[in-house]
C-alpha cells in the first residue's frame, strides 16, 4: 500500500471521530427574532441583579458548552461578476471584451485536540464571455514596433492571445501545531506581510490586485515557525518554488517601541527576469511545434537578499507607515523599494488613504516607450510596476445605511499616466453584497496606467 | 453652676454645633463621590478574566436589521480585550483586539489574514454598522477613564441611582466631551450612560440591565446603545459568561490574532 493510502485512511479516522454540532455552533445557529422581543423590553427593573449563579458549565438556554473539540465548520462565499474591458489594440481600433466569471469558494475549518488548527478552502473559477485578449492590447504599438525592428521574429509572439482561463484550485489548505511555546503551520498558507495597502515591499510572497488590494490572495506552499516573545514576535520562513529548485527563506522580528511599531525583515530568495531576446530561439522552436510558448521562455534566476522593514506610528488620530526593502542581487543590479502612506477617519465616517511608492527595479521609458522585456515581466509578475514613482489615494464615505461610495487614483510620475476609479457598495442583505467599479486609464497610448477602461458588477453572497 | 441666659444660649449653640457635625458626618458618611462610586463600580464588576458569548442587533434608522454573534474575551479588568466575530460569514473570523484599556485597537482580518493597527482617528467609528464605536468596545476601568462629580439622584425604572457628570480622563475615551451616568445606589452597578459628543449634544444613550450573578461578579447580560442623533439603535444580548477562567496572554497578542 504506498503511504498516500494511509495518509487518507488516517484523515477519514480523523474526520469520522468529530462531533459535528457543539455547543459555539449551537449558538451561532441560535435564535433570529431576539429584537422583537427586545423592542418591547423595559429599562430599569427593579434591581436587575439575579442572584442565582449562571454555571460555567452552561448558558443561560441551558445549553452545555464545553471546551471539546469545535468542530468541522464550513463556510465560504459565491462571486459572480460581469466585467466590461475597453482597449485599444496595435492598430488603435477599440476593442470590447464583455465576460462573465462565477466563482465558488467552500472553507472548510477545524479545531482540534491539543489546540491544532486547520483551515483550508477551495476555489472554482468558470469563465464565459470574450475572455481573450490579444497581445496588441497589451504591449503598445511602440513597443512592439522597437521589439520587431531588433527580432522580426517577435511579430509572431505579439499576435498571441492571452486567455482568461477556468481554474479550480486549493487556495489554502494548512495546520498550524503549537509546539510548546512556538508554532508551526505547514501548508498552502496566507503569507501577506507589511504595513503598505497597495504596495508591500517587503513581501515576496504575495501580490495585491492594484484595483483591489484587500481581496483574498493565494496562499504560499511554506513552513513557518512563529517565535512569540511578549508584545513582540518573530516568524521564520521557508518556502519553494514550484519545482522544488530553489527556496525562500528567511524571517521577521515585529516588536513595539513606545508608540511605535517596527518589523525587520531579512530574505534570502530568487529574483526571476524574462529576457525574450535570449528567449527567441526557444520561442520559435516552440511555435514551429506547436508547443506552449510560455514554457519556452529563459527565465532568469538570480540569488537575491532582501533587508527591510517597516515602521507604524499613530500622529494626532494620524496613521503613518513606511515600508522600505533594499535588495542586493551578486550577479545582476540592486535595487531599493521604498512606500508611505497615511490615513485618517475624519469625524463624519470619510476614511481618507494615501500612499506613495518609489520601485527602483522598474524600467524606465525611453523615447516614451518601455522596452518589451519591461511589459512581459509585468505580466509574468516578476515586476510590480513599469515606472518608478507612484502614488494612490482613496476617499470613501458611506452614503446611507449599508451604501458606500468610493473614489480612488493611481499616478505614475515617470510618464504621466494615471488610473481613475470611482465605485459603489451596497451591503443589500447582510450576507450578500453588490459592488460596482469603473475605472479608466489617463494617459499616453505607450504608458503604463493608459490603454484601458475597466467595470464591473459583482456579487458577493457569503454562506 | 448657674444657668443664665448666656450659659443657656452657649450650651443651646455647643449643642446644635455638636448636632451639625454629627449630622454632617452622617451625611459626608453617605454620600459618595464621584471617584468612590467609580471605584464601586469597577470593584462590582471586578472579574480578572471573563469570555462572553453575545449576540449583536443592529437596527438600522431606516429599520434594516443585522444580527452579530461574538465572543469576547477579556483580561486585567478590560486592560486587554479580544473581540471575534463568530456570525455572519461575511464577518466570522475578523477580530478586534485592544490593549493599553483602550489606546491601542488592531484589527484582524481572515480573508486577506492581515492585522492592522487602526488609526485612531478610527476609534469613533461604527463597528460593523453599529451604534457602539471601536472606543465604546474597548473601554477600561471606571474609575481610570472617568472623573466628575455626583450631582443628584434619579430612579431609572424602580433603582435609586446615583446620577454622576463625568468628563474623561486623559486615559478615558477621546470620542466624547461629557457623559452623564447612573448608578445603582444599593449595588453600585451602571444603568444608564447618556453620552455628549464633542460638541456637547446628546449623541447616543446607553441602557444596561438584566443583570447575573457569575460567580460572585455582577455580568449585566443586556446592553441597548440608542443612536440620539439617526434613531438607530443596537442590542448586545450575552448568550454566555464566564469569569476569572485562565486565559494565556498569547491570546492578546497580534501574533494571537492570526491564530
Amino acid at each position: 500500500m504506498k503511504p498516500g493510502f494511509w495518509i487518507t485512511l488516517f484523515m477519514v479516522q480523523l474526520l469520522c471521530t468529530w462531533t459535528f454540532a457543539f455547543d459555539e455552533a449551537a449558538f451561532i445557529a441560535g435564535t433570529e427574532d431576539e429584537s422583537d422581543e427586545d423592542a418591547e423590553t423595559e429599562t430599569g427593573e427593579e434591581s436587575s441583579v439575579v442572584e442565582e449563579t449562571v454555571s460555567a458549565e452552561t448558558n443561560a438556554d441551558g445549553i452545555a458548552i464545553s471546551d471539546a473539540i469545535s468542530g468541522l465548520q464550513f463556510h465560504g462565499r459565491f462571486e459572480d461578476q460581469f466585467t466590461l474591458m475597453v482597449m485599444k489594440d496595435s492598430a488603435n481600433r477599440t476593442q470590447k471584451h464583455l465576460y462573465n466569471y462565477l466563482q465558488l469558494r467552500l472553507d472548510m475549518d477545524a479545531d482540534l485536540p491539543g489546540n491544532i488548527v486547520l483551515r483550508s478552502d477551495g476555489v472554482i473559477r468558470l469563465f464565459a464571455g470574450d475572455t481573450s485578449v490579444s497581445m496588441g492590447e497589451i504591449i503598445p504599438p511602440g513597443t512592439a514596433a522597437q521589439a520587431t525592428l531588433a527580432d522580426p521574429r517577435l511579430a509572431a509572439v505579439l499576435q498571441d492571445d492571452y486567455s482568461f482561463e477556468d481554474r479550480a484550485y486549493l487556495d489554502n489548505a494548512y495546520v498550524k501545531i503549537p509546539v510548546g511555546a512556538f508554532g508551526v503551520t505547514l501548508g498552502k498558507q496566507p503569507l501577506g506581510q507589511g504595513a503598505g495597502y497597495v504596495w508591500n515591499p517587503t513581501d515576496l510572497f504575495t501580490q495585491k490586485e492594484m484595483l483591489d488590494p484587500s481581496y483574498q490572495q493565494e496562499g504560499v506552499i511554506s513552513v513557518k515557525l512563529t517565535v512569540p516573545m511578549g508584545r513582540a514576535f518573530m516568524e521564520l520562513i521557508t518556502a519553494p518554488d514550484n519545482g522544488f529548485h530553489y527556496w525562500t527563506s528567511g524571517g521577521r522580528l515585529q516588536f513595539p517601541l513606545g508608540s511605535f511599531q517596527f518589523s525587520a525583515v531579512g530574505y534570502y530568495a530568487r529574483a526571476q527576469f524574462i529576457d525574450m531576446e535570449q528567449s527567441m530561439d526557444a520561442v520559435e522552436a516552440a511555435m514551429i511545434a506547436g508547443a506552449s510558448l510560455e514554457d519556452a521562455v529563459v527565465v532568469e534566476n538570480h540569488k537575491r537578499l532582501l533587508f527591510g522593514g517597516d515602521m507604524v506610528v499613530d500622529i494626532e488620530g494620524v496613521r503613518l507607515w513606511t515600508e522600505a526593502a533594499y535588495n542586493y542581487l551578486p550577479s545582476k543590479a540592486d535595487w531599493l523599494e521604498v512606500e508611505g502612506g497615511l490615513e485618517y477617519f475624519f469625524p463624519f465616517e470619510t476614511h481618507f488613504l494615501f500612499e506613495y511608492f518609489y520601485y527602483g527595479r522598474a524600467p524606465v521609458s525611453h523615447g516614451g516607450s518601455y522596452s518589451l522585456n519591461g511589459w512581459v515581466n509585468v505580466l509574468d509578475g516578476n515586476f510590480k510596476m513599469l515606472g518608478r514613482h507612484f502614488v494612490f489615494e482613496s476617499i470613501e464615505h458611506p452614503i446611507a445605511d449599508y451604501w458606500s461610495l468610493g473614489v480612488s487614483s493611481f499616478q505614475g510620475f515617470s510618464d504621466g499616466s494615471a488610473i481613475v476609479e470611482a465605485d459603489l457598495k451596497w451591503d443589500f442583505l447582510q450576507d450578500a453584497q453588490l459592488w460596482l467599479m469603473a475605472a479608466t486609464g489617463i494617459g499616453g497610448r505607450e504608458d503604463f496606467l493608459t490603454n484601458s477602461f475597466q467595470s464591473w458588477l459583482r456579487l458577493t453572497v457569503f454562506y | 453652676m448657674k444657668w443664665n441666659p448666656t450659659t443657656m444660649s452657649l450650651v443651646t449653640i455647643l449643642l446644635l454645633l455638636s448636632g451639625v457635625c454629627v449630622t454632617r458626618a452622617a451625611l459626608s458618611k453617605a454620600n459618595l463621590s464621584a471617584a468612590e462610586i467609580l471605584a464601586k463600580v469597577d470593584a462590582a464588576a471586578k472579574a480578572d478574566t471573563s469570555k462572553v458569548y453575545m449576540t449583536q442587533t443592529v437596527i438600522a434608522p431606516s429599520g434594516d436589521t443585522r444580527t452579530f454573534k461574538m465572543v469576547t474575551y477579556s483580561k486585567g479588568q478590560n486592560d486587554k480585550g479580544l473581540t471575534e466575530y463568530l456570525a455572519p460569514s461575511q464577518v466570522k473570523g475578523m477580530k478586534i483586539l485592544s490593549l493599553n484599556e483602550g489606546d491601542d485597537i488592531w484589527t484582524y482580518f481572515p480573508s486577506t489574514n492581515r492585522v492592522r493597527k487602526i488609526a485612531s482617528s478610527a476609534r469613533n467609528r461604527r463597528v460593523q454598522g453599529s451604534d457602539f464605536s471601536y472606543e465604546d468596545m474597548a473601554t477600561g476601568k471606571m474609575a481610570t477613564s472617568w472623573q466628575g462629580t455626583v450631582f443628584g439622584e434619579e430612579k431609572i425604572g424602580s433603582v435609586d441611582c446615583y446620577k454622576l457628570a463625568l468628563t474623561p480622563t486623559s486615559k478615558g475615551p477621546k470620542g466624547y466631551k461629557k457623559v452623564t451616568a447612573w448608578v445603582s445606589k444599593r449595588d453600585s452597578t451602571s444603568m444608564r450612560v447618556l453620552y455628549f459628543d464633542k460638541y456637547g449634544e446628546k449623541s447616543k444613550q446607553l441602557d444596561i440591565e438584566d443583570y447575573h450573578d457569575v460567580s460572585g461578579v455582577k455580568v449585566p447580560f443586556k446592553y441597548t446603545m440608542t443612536n440620539l442623533l439617526d434613531g438607530g439603535k443596537t442590542i448586545m444580548k450575552v448568550a454566555h459568561a464566564e469569569v476569572n477562567i485562565k486565559l494565556d496572554d498569547s491570546l492578546f497578542t497580534e501574533s494571537g490574532l492570526k491564530k
